[in-house]
């Protein structure tokens, strides 16, 4: 499983960009106890640059051995391979055990909760590339080993949360933008709505099923998305007229704010009321 | 949300930007600030009504339906009711910066339409009343859209409408030189003209001749 929408890459082409294939990248993993790796990110989703790195993702049954760059609920050890670099992200089984606790213990669609950044960045990458993902090894049994894996994390269920989360987000960015509005400062106000329309393009992809959303790849990922789901066209017109520019004077800041509200509530009442109607 | 006030059957309400509708479970609540405002099933119909393009009049009949039930006196009623509600709360189309009325359409559209009257060099304007002139460039700027969604294989929509519309503005905006280009080149555009005495607006294009009411609702 890799990309999300369009063309899927393969090994061959994985090895066709990068030079690197799945035995150079298990080369990588000789010494390292591991559970399981998956080769996730831009270049399995199909998003990658020439410029893009490999990130391989290891299962290790604990933090043994040196790394790169240690963060708190995992570390980076970074390899060069091919005039590519490869970052080898090491989670710990104790940290992976615990994420999965956590992560079905989300009070989802629960109005007296708020679970609003309830999971990391790191653990929602965590999570995104393990769905998005070449499984790696162990090279007999990665393809059961990872889908047992993903099984802990319900994509369902993970669309669903990040679905709850950029709802939020919209929220409170409207919110902003009308406060800037009500303070008398226009340009704060545009530029908080242009905030705003994008995290409602966020919540209408998610609702769609996708989990990668990164604003960098916009272009690629709402041109994709609109040609799977052609209901996407007007969305998609009206969000690039949207991001030509913010006029100058207040007025015309003031109509920028109205027409990206006005924008974010058509998408979260399609969102909103598709939801209510499954 | 009651307490009717006077509401004229002619005036077309716009909700405010600054309000979030918001569903939880079954229920749908306007939000601003901190007040939240719940709405039954008709004010919400005539919340979403409130486009700034539908009357009082229309948004009674079109609630009138959705309620086959209740007699229409017994509905406009209730959508006066609602509409005072919206505006004593404060959730209709505010001007914040002050300048007191909501943002004019851009003046581009005038101007592309004095490039390709019939007689270029005569005002189109002249003798036309404002409201009049106002319905014409509506019209057309619709029927310039019918064009766009039908070589783009859209159908009508009205988030399509709006995103085309915000598209050749932002055009006008940005590459005002290329404006008028943009325009004739949606439908292969030579001329069109206004017969008053039919109410019709005709649009001439290369390959067919539109000829239509100027209100297709009339």
């Amino acid at each position: 499983m890799g990309a999300e929408t369009g063309a899927q890459p393969g090994w061959p082409e994985i090895e066709a960009e990068t030079g690197l294939g799945a035995d150079a990248l298990r080369a990588g993993l000789e010494g390292r106890p591991h559970l399981a790796a998956w080769v996730a990110g831009s270049l399995v989703e199909g998003l990658g640059t020439p410029n893009s790195d490999v990130d391989v993702f290891v299962l290790v049954p604990g933090h043994e051995g040196g790394a790169t760059r240690v963060n708190d609920d995992y570390r980076v050890d970074v390899r060069f391979a091919a005039a590519r670099r490869v970052d080898y992200e090491l989670w710990s089984l104790d940290t992976v055990d615990a994420m999965a606790a956590k992560f079905a213990a989300l009070p989802l669609e629960d109005p007296e909760s708020n679970v609003c950044d309830a999971l990391s960045e790191h653990e929602v990458l965590f999570m995104t590339r393990l769905h998005l993902s070449l499984p790696l090894a162990p090279r007999e049994t990665a393809e059961e080993t990872v889908r047992a894996l993903r099984s802990r994390f319900d994509r369902d269920r993970l669309v669903a949360y990040l679905v709850e989360n950029r709802r939020h987000y919209v929220d409170d960015a409207f919110d902003d933008a009308v406060g800037f509005c009500l303070a008398g400062d226009f340009a704060s106000a545009a530029l908080r709505a242009r905030d705003t329309a994008e995290f409602a393009v966020d919540l209408l992809l998610h609702d769609r099923g996708l989990l990668n959303v990164r604003h960098k790849y916009r272009r690629a990922i709402f041109d994709r998305a609109r040609a799977s789901w052609p209901d996407l066209g007007p969305a998609y017109e009206r969000y690039w007229a949207l991001s030509s520019g913010i006029p100058a004077t207040a007025a015309g800041q003031q109509d920028f704010v109205a027409r990206s509200l006005d924008f974010v509530e058509r998408i979260v009442t399609h969102v909103q009321d598709r939801r209510a109607a499954s | 949300m009651t307490g009717a006030m006077r509401i004229d059957a002619a005036s077309h309400p716009r909700r405010g930007f600054h309000v979030r509708r918001r569903r939880v479970g079954d229920r749908v609540f306007l939000l601003f600030g901190t007040a939240i405002h719940p709405l039954d099933g008709l004010a919400l119909a005539v919340w979403d009504l409130c486009d700034g393009r539908t009357a009082v009049g229309e948004i009674v009949l079109r609630c009138a339906a959705l309620n086959p039930a209740l007699d229409v006196a017994a509905v406009a009623q209730r959508v006066v009711e609602v509409l005072s509600g919206f505006e004593a709360h404060g959730l209709t189309w505010r001007d914040f910066t002050g300048a007191g009325a909501p943002p004019a359409p851009a003046p581009a559209w005038g101007a592309v339409l004095q490039l390709f009257h019939e007689h270029a060099d005569r005002d189109w304007r002249e003798g036309v009343p404002q409201e009049e002139q106002a319905r014409i460039v509506a019209r057309f700027v619709r029927i310039l859209y019918e064009f766009d969604a039908s070589a783009r294989g859209h159908a009508l929509e009205p988030a399509d409408e709006q995103a085309f519309r915000e598209r050749m503005l932002a055009c006008a905006r940005e590459r005002p030189a290329d404006f008028a280009a943009a325009v004739r080149d949606l439908c292969a555009l030579r001329y069109w003209k206004y017969r008053r005495d039919e109410y019709k607006i005709v649009i001439v294009t290369e390959r067919s001749v539109y000829s239509g009411d100027l209100d297709h609702r009339r």
